[in-house]
């Protein structure tokens, strides 16, 4: 059918205000790129930052060369690969028994699942019980009390009820037990689903901080979002407090570019590749009960 | 029932999000009664006298990642008491402190109505005056030299909880700094009246100081998104006052700078000049950092959020920049003297752990080994600096940290050397000298001399309607005298309606409050 007028200047109008959505959210990216390659005074200057005019590697060489960076590096990437593995493992585990209608008291285990997700202890509570199970300073700290993200775990529910019985009582009748329909028939069926809920993990292991703020002080367990933190923002006050981090005042606004660059490029990669699982993923997992 | 299910999935969501965003805040929970010494320093130092065991954090920065560091082991050589590290950062301080993990010697970086919480719930010990100058005699006569009055700030409930501090930089004034090529080029020095400072407003608005043939410089900006008490601030202290200050009134009552007829008069001016257009529309957004950057670009002319200390540290931006900062004083205005806004050097107390109060020979210890840590020069330099020779050398009588100490700052946690074991660090006159080298001597001189400040008459004092109301009333005062500045000529009736609100939103309590302690204080000095 040929589009009328009306709908061409509507389907132009709806362009032109998705490319300026599109630059609005792009900007700030190449902003903070530009300035992380920029000399000290092109950093300061006023205006837009589209791209550096003179090129100065110095905050990059600097960055790069910290220590801190590579160990909150390494325990970042430890955190989000080994943490989203066992969490998609450990959920799968949890959520394929909920969502089979023969399992008894179904419900009620549901239930007091979906509590968790109403009430917590708040951050004492929980900062006590941390160091009561002896995880204070440890690396695990980062992966147990998170492991079980329950609202994943509820839409992983939602999409395994969504897989027909009948493939599982087929199994069942060549011979299959629970674990191994589970592992051979369950998961490869629900890939696009655990595509999103990897991402969704992963994403929240790459950000998060906070938990490394309350219960990690020994610095070579420290994530990489926490140095980040440090120079970024409690390092603003460094001449007044003596503490720069960095140690290089001149070059402070390109250090803290390239170190935000730094942090978001693994984010930035990973992203587009599982971008279309996630669209798709969410759409499923949510709209089946 | 497949869209019920849905809902409780949406509602739970949104649900869960609330109460996260609630538990977030919980951390002013009581603490558990029962305090606990972490003990994971087991390397007990075998004395023949038992030593004195010391929960120490000085700071929560500069936090030495191994036991047994250098200046650890010489302290505890030294006084033979052993060192327990208690490690904790800025954010997790408090939960620590709220989960009874309750150190002996608190960070030096404590705020005021922490320090009150933890008066009343039991969380920091109670010193009498007496003992702390009877075992601290050379510190305690560094502070009264500095101020008389240090004492009043660590009273919680009639009695003192903590040991006084002040810091000497915070006695000198904001330093109005104005950019040297701008003014040569409008043919003015450093203006000296409110008269020239308009004049120089108006030149480096209008006669393009940055040559680049376009209207888009300003005379200044201000401090509008943090700190509200630097904004405009060199104005209004030639008004003699400070919207966001205690000020004493004619009759000796306190009064909050905010409210004064001075301010409304200083904000008619400032909003006169807004409305001419001098003033960078911007400052409402502007933080210390972009206004900085404002003025390295030579988009302002004029900057008035640095002390000398600030400035001292900015020399090299300033002449990669190619700007020669002038560094001007106070402007005389209606106040009749030239006047710069200050800080003030009071500061909170440092704090002592509860289970010290209850420990005579500890705190008694304590109290000594602080003593010397402020005012011992060996002792200082070498918690602060290091081994001379190996970490520092002195040059022209002040310690300079040798390479690779300088520049490597995870050599010097190490060595456990800066402000963990000296929460005196750059705090008491007797060593202070060790930060002074004679450039930023001359520097401090030249910026500061015969300059006179106005400081908040009551410094960081505690009030309780203070923290009952003060976030509040601030937020309005923010609103309102923003809201003023960039009025079409309506300050008076804005201002009116802010001191009327401000009044009835509990400004009247806090004022009565401030007279109340204020008189008792000028009572008990005389």
């Amino acid at each position: 059918m040929k589009a009328t007028i009306g709908e061409n200047i509507f389907q132009f109008i709806l362009i032109i205000v998705i490319s300026l959505l599109c630059i609005v959210m792009i900007y700030p990216f190449i902003h903070i790129v530009s300035i992380s390659f920029s000399s000290p005074s092109e950093a300061l200057r006023l205006g837009f930052h589209l791209y550096p005019k003179e090129i100065d590697m110095t905050a990059w060489n600097l960055v790069l060369s910290q220590k801190k960076i590579w160990i909150g590096f390494g325990n970042s990437v430890f955190r989000t690969v080994v943490g989203t593995f066992l969490t998609l493992f450990i959920m799968s585990l949890c959520a394929y028994p909920l969502s089979r209608k023969y399992l008894p008291h179904r419900t009620f285990y549901t239930m007091i699942i979906l509590f968790t997700m109403f009430f917590g202890g708040g951050i004492i509570p929980t900062y006590l019980l941390i160091k009561e199970l002896d995880l204070m300073n440890s690396l695990w700290v980062y992966i147990v009390p998170g492991l079980i993200p329950t609202f994943s775990m509820l839409v992983l529910r939602n999409f395994f009820m969504s897989i027909p019985t009948e493939i599982e009582e087929c199994s069942k009748i060549d011979g299959a037990n629970d674990i191994r329909i589970l592992f051979q028939i369950i998961l490869p069926l629900s890939k696009p689903v655990l595509a999103t809920l990897a991402l969704w993990t992963a994403v929240g292991h790459w950000n998060s901080w906070f938990d490394a703020v309350l219960y990690i002080s020994d610095q070579s367990k420290q994530v990489l979002q926490f140095f980040l933190r440090e120079i970024v923002v409690t390092n603003t006050d460094a001449e007044t407090l003596g503490r720069s981090v960095v140690g290089n005042l001149k070059y402070e606004s390109a250090i803290k570019a390239a170190t935000v660059t730094f942090a978001i490029l693994p984010i930035l990669v990973v992203y587009p590749f599982l971008q279309k699982y996630f669209v798709k993923g969410t759409m499923i997992g949510s709209l089946k009960g | 029932m497949k869209k019920g299910f849905k809902f409780t999935l949406v509602l739970s969501l949104v649900l869960s999000m609330v109460i996260a965003g609630c538990s977030s805040n919980s951390g002013n929970t009581p603490p558990a009664s029962t305090s606990k010494t972490n003990s994971t320093n087991n390397q007990a130092t075998t004395e023949n006298e038992e030593p004195i065991e010391i929960t120490m954090i000085g700071s929560t920065w500069e936090v030495p990642e191994e036991d047994g560091t250098f200046v650890q082991q010489y302290l505890e050589e030294k006084f033979n008491v052993k060192f327990v590290n208690y490690r904790a950062n800025d954010e997790n301080f408090k939960v620590q402190i709220a989960s009874g993990e309750i150190p002996d010697i608190f960070p030096h970086n404590i705020g005021e109505a922490d320090m009150v919480n933890w008066a009343r719930q039991g969380v920091i010990a109670s010193i009498s005056v007496e003992e702390i100058k009877q075992y601290m005699p050379n510190y305690v006569a560094d502070v009264e030299s500095i101020d008389p009055n240090a004492w009043d700030i660590g009273i919680v409930d009639g009695k003192n909880y903590g040991i006084p501090r002040v810091w000497l930089n915070g006695s000198t004034g904001f330093i109005p700094t104005y950019n040297g090529e701008w003014l040569d080029k409008a043919g003015i020095g450093a203006p000296t009246t409110l008269e020239e400072f308009e004049q120089m407003l108006v030149k480096f608005r209008n006669d393009d100081p940055d040559g680049n043939g376009q209207q888009d410089t300003y005379g200044m900006t201000g401090r509008g998104k943090d700190a509200r008490a630097q904004l405009f601030n060199t104005v209004y202290a030639a008004y003699g006052v400070n919207p966001y200050h205690f000020k004493e009134a004619a009759d000796g009552t306190i009064i909050w700078g905010g409210i004064t007829d001075e301010a409304k008069e200083a904000t008619k001016l400032i909003n006169k000049w807004y409305r001419e257009g001098l003033i960078d529309p911007e400052f409402m957004t502007d933080d210390n950092g972009l206004i900085g950057q404002k003025f390295n670009s030579k988009k302002v002319g004029f900057i008035e959020t640095n002390m000398y200390h600030h400035l001292y540290g900015q020399q090299q931006t300033f002449a990669e920049n190619e700007i020669t900062p002038v560094y001007g004083k106070g402007l005389l205005g209606p106040a009749g003297k030239p006047l710069q806004m200050s800080n003030g050097a009071l500061q909170v107390p440092l704090l002592l752990g509860s289970q010290v109060e209850k420990d005579d020979a500890k705190r008694i210890k304590i109290l000594q080994i602080l003593n010397e840590l402020a005012t011992n020069d060996e002792i200082y330099l070498t918690t602060v600096f290091g081994q001379e020779g190996e970490t520092y050398e002195i040059q022209d009588g002040v310690p300079v940290l040798l390479e690779p100490y300088a520049s490597d700052g995870d050599l010097r946690l190490g060595k456990g050397i800066g402000g963990y074991y000296n929460p005196f660090i750059e705090r008491a006159v007797s060593t202070w000298k060790f930060h002074m080298p004679q450039d930023r001597l001359d520097f401090k001189e030249q910026l500061t001399a015969d300059s006179e400040v106005i400081a908040d008459v009551l410094g960081p004092t505690v009030l309780d309607s203070k923290a009952k109301y003060f976030a509040n009333l601030n937020a309005l005062q923010d609103e309102y005298f923003t809201k003023a500045i960039i009025s079409n000529d309506e300050v008076d009736s804005i201002l009116d309606d802010f001191k009327a609100q401000w009044l009835k939103a509990g400004g009247q309590d806090v004022l009565d409050e401030a007279t109340k302690v204020y008189q008792e204080r000028q009572a008990a000095r005389q």
